[in-house]
């Protein structure tokens, strides 16, 4: 490695002509003058040596925040840091050797940076450089400082003396953006009295597709680079609150200004890195809690997600720290506050508010309040629609004009409500993973089972801090040991069931619907209900209806589909496929769930007709605990099977 | 890039000369009313990256390059890109009197707490001028907000 090469570098002592005395005079002199005017190259190398030393005995590249610094994770190979930029490194070993990487960084902060500071490595990595200075204690005269000036301007401008976690919770009828979002936002003021200036930190998979196959696999595998992005808040409150229509929650940090640099002098090292990305374990929500560790060594929060990290669950555990968040706010989308004024408009301002939308000049004769809130209200839905595509282009701009034209004329202060913030924040909603003990009869016989599942939340769940109607239901395990044949048996393998039961109105066309592939034990054989002779069939299902909320807190809903099934694993070898309506209801009462629902299938060759009824009861104390009975019916060729279990249900 | 007809292409210069005089279109304020944001259909398979399509550079996207050079707005253009960025809220908030985004904008303009509800009223009361049309550019309704308050002897000081 080159070391700086500075002018005037050797002092030379005059010639031999000179008196002894004043030859030494003048040694001195010059290598003074030599010393002020810059280093001796053999010095620095002096130094750096000195400094490796002392990193070698104190084994600094060993040191857990070195490793938080570069990323690095223990691999079963030894070590290898999760950052694919090579710039990044400064050692060409750098992403698997940690003592290599210290020494080429310590002998790039001796590079000369007096033609671009800004470029050295001392500014470039300067967490590393600040972190290595309190380490070893840098000696400014034989180590000279890079003054670092465009950092320290970005960090003025940042302004950033708080950290408050944000939470984008789910979209309305896409139950898999339940998992959500987390970003970083750097407040300036403990009040909070501008967020949306402050500065927020996003890290993303940066893709070139949107949808479809290609960009799922790719999510899931690590195929894209995932990297960090600084936006003002109002940037990623339009593309939450308004486009997306997803509440946002957020989560005020205690950490200090101390804190808050460290994560600073780190973004800025990190900014044009890429990280792949892995939508399971390497996810926006992981890297946010490798970065708060950063600010606050002591925390320890990334390790409690090793295989997994499911953003809600990592705002979770912030709350379960003591002390760590000091306040939440809640933040509703366009489309929560829209779903509020609707409920809370009369039956008249709605029917104006609707034929508003298709003819903005329409001529309304109504109370100057409720005219505006007809106005604000067609507003709303035409840009929520306007959003999601379901507009007329060519139009749709010049009604919503048209509307907040009248609606300026009218002398009336703001009609819309800010919905209340909802008693559980998703945060302290019940823990995604769940394990469970069962007893149950199936036809005559008596079985004990154990059910897990992983995540993430079903519809007898305990609904606070989830959306209504929406569920997911990941590698749910149900076994059970039997009494007929004293063997175990895989009663249910459920790879996912998603559910989005959505209220629908006028404003709100939303499809209801539910999909599916599971392995389940039923006690059929030969496509006659035979409960001594169940087995397992393998099932793909989608069902796609309508549901109405028939109160006005959505705690009663019922829903209405058509659903077909495809079933392979038939006794006869031949898959069968089926057809028909489900109807059902859902009733949340307190801390108590009602469900039933009742579905008629078609079934193709031998199956015929088959009916299925489910209800259920589900009573949780609390958010650790259910207890939930259910009932099975089957009906079909040959009579009928019931199965009735019991089960203790925990969260973790 | 396509080779456009040249008699299209000769429309289009026409056009383009007649258009506003404000010619300002730089970050942020080229951004038009309700023009959404690309790529944020919600589909069931898109929300495994929660991704941002294109290549996104550690500041602000294309269009505003510059104006904010490691992700952090320069204070020329903090006002022109706030608007840009709001102003679909804004045309909202403005037609009410009220709203937080509008709050930030009287911020941004330096407007003080005595002077704010003053602001908010006369916005209201001049709605029809500052969003004259639907094809508004954020330089635009900007241009005409300020030429709005330069006419008020109160708010003229903070017109910029």
């Amino acid at each position: 490695m080159q070391i700086a090469n500075l002018p005037l570098t050797q002092a030379k002592c005059p010639p031999q002509k000179t008196p002894g005395h004043r030859r030494v005079f003048f040694c001195l002199l010059l290598a003074m003058a030599g010393l002020l005017l810059g280093h001796a190259p053999s010095a620095y190398a002096d130094y750096l040596q000195e400094l490796k030393t002392q990193a070698a005995v104190r084994h600094l590249d060993q040191d857990p925040y070195w490793w938080q610094l570069l990323h690095y994770e223990k691999t079963w190979q030894g070590v290898h840091s999760t950052a694919s930029t090579k710039t990044f490194f400064q050692s060409s070993k750098g992403a698997d050797d940690p003592g290599a990487e210290l020494t080429a960084t310590l002998t790039g902060f001796f590079r000369d940076f007096r033609q671009s500071p800004d470029q050295s490595t001392q500014c470039l990595f300067i967490a590393r450089y600040q972190w290595l200075k309190t380490q070893l204690h840098f000696d400014p005269v034989r180590l000279p400082e890079s003054p670092c000036q465009e950092f320290h301007q970005w960090v003025a401008a940042i302004n950033g003396h708080y950290a408050t976690v944000i939470f984008a919770s789910d979209y309305i009828n896409n139950p898999s953006s339940m998992f959500g979002h987390t970003l970083l936002r750097l407040d300036t003021d403990a009040q909070n009295s501008a967020p949306l200036l402050a500065y927020t930190l996003n890290f993303a998979a940066q893709t070139q597709e949107s949808n479809g196959l290609a960009f799922a696999i790719k999510g899931l595998t690590g195929g894209y680079p995932g990297m960090y992005s600084l936006l003002p808040y109002y940037e990623k409150v339009k593309e939450y609150n308004d486009l997306e229509n997803r509440d946002l929650w957020e989560y005020r940090l205690d950490f200090n200004a101390e804190e808050i640099e460290r994560m600073l002098a780190h973004i800025w090292e990190i900014r044009q890195v890429a990280f792949p990305y892995y939508f399971f374990k390497a996810n926006c929500s992981w890297q946010l809690l490798k970065l708060l560790e950063v600010g606050r060594p002591s925390l320890n929060l990334a390790a409690q997600f090793p295989v997994y990290a499911i953003p809600a669950d990592t705002v979770r555990v912030l709350t379960r720290s003591p002390g760590l968040v000091s306040r939440i706010d809640y933040r509703p989308a366009n489309g929560t506050r829209l779903y509020l004024r609707v409920r809370r408009n009369e039956d008249q301002t709605n029917k104006v508010a609707l034929s508003l939308t298709r003819n903005p000049d329409q001529a309304i004769s109504l109370a100057p309040d409720t005219a505006a809130r007809a106005l604000e209200t067609a507003y709303d839905q035409l840009y929520y629609l306007h959003n999601q595509g379901k507009t007329d282009p060519t139009t749709d701009k010049a009604q919503m004009l048209t509307l907040l034209h009248r609606r300026a004329k009218l002398e009336v202060p703001d009609q819309s409500e800010t919905p209340p913030r909802p008693d559980i924040d998703p945060a302290h909603g019940h823990a995604t993973a769940m394990i469970a003990l069962r007893l149950a009869e199936y036809g005559q016989t008596r079985v004990s089972g154990l059910d897990w599942r992983p995540a993430y939340h079903d519809l007898m769940d305990p609904a606070g801090g989830y959306r209504r109607g929406s569920a997911i239901d990941f590698l749910h395990v149900s076994g059970s040991y039997r009494a007929s044949d004293h063997q175990w048996h895989l009663d249910q393998l459920t790879l996912l069931d998603i559910q989005s039961l959505a209220p629908r109105n006028l404003f709100f066309p939303s499809l209801s619907w539910k999909l599916g592939l599971d392995a389940k034990d039923l006690p059929i054989s030969h496509g006659i209900i035979q409960p001594t002779q169940s087995h397992v069939y393998e099932r793909a299902y989608a069902a796609a209806g309508l549901t109405r909320s028939l109160d006005n807190a959505d705690r009663l809903l019922c829903y209405g589909m058509m659903e077909t099934q495809f079933v392979t694993g038939t006794t006869s070898g031949y898959p069968t496929a089926g057809l028909g309506p489900l109807m059902g209801v859902n009733w949340i009462q307190n801390a108590w769930t009602w469900a039933a629902e009742v579905k008629t299938l078609h079934y193709s060759r031998q199956w015929s007709e088959m009916t299925e009824w489910q209800m259920a009861a589900n009573f949780h104390p609390d958010n650790e605990n259910s207890w939930r009975i259910g009932l099975e019916s089957y009906h079909g060729r040959g009579g009928t099977d019931h199965r009735l279990q019991f089960s203790w249900i925990r969260y973790f | 890039m396509k080779k456009l007809p040249f008699a299209v292409a000769l429309l289009g210069g026409l056009l383009s000369g007649m258009a506003s005089a404000d010619s300002d279109t730089g970050c942020g304020l080229g951004t038009m009313i309700w023009a959404g944001q690309s790529g944020v259909i919600p589909k069931i398979l898109a929300v495994t990256t929660n991704g941002t399509s294109g290549n996104q550079t550690f500041g602000i996207t294309t269009g505003t390059l510059g104006c904010s050079p490691n992700g952090v707005v320069t204070s020329k253009a903090k006002l022109g890109m706030f608007t840009g960025s709001n102003l679909d809220r804004l045309a909202k908030e403005m037609s009410v009197g009220q709203g937080e985004t509008l709050n930030t904008l009287a911020d941004l303009m330096q407007i003080p707490a005595t002077e704010k509800s003053h602001f908010f009223a006369l916005s209201k009361t001049h709605y029809d001028q500052i969003f004259s049309s639907d094809n508004r550019s954020a330089g635009q309704v900007l241009g005409a907000l300020q030429g709005v308050m330069r006419a008020d002897s109160e708010l003229a000081a903070y017109a910029g």
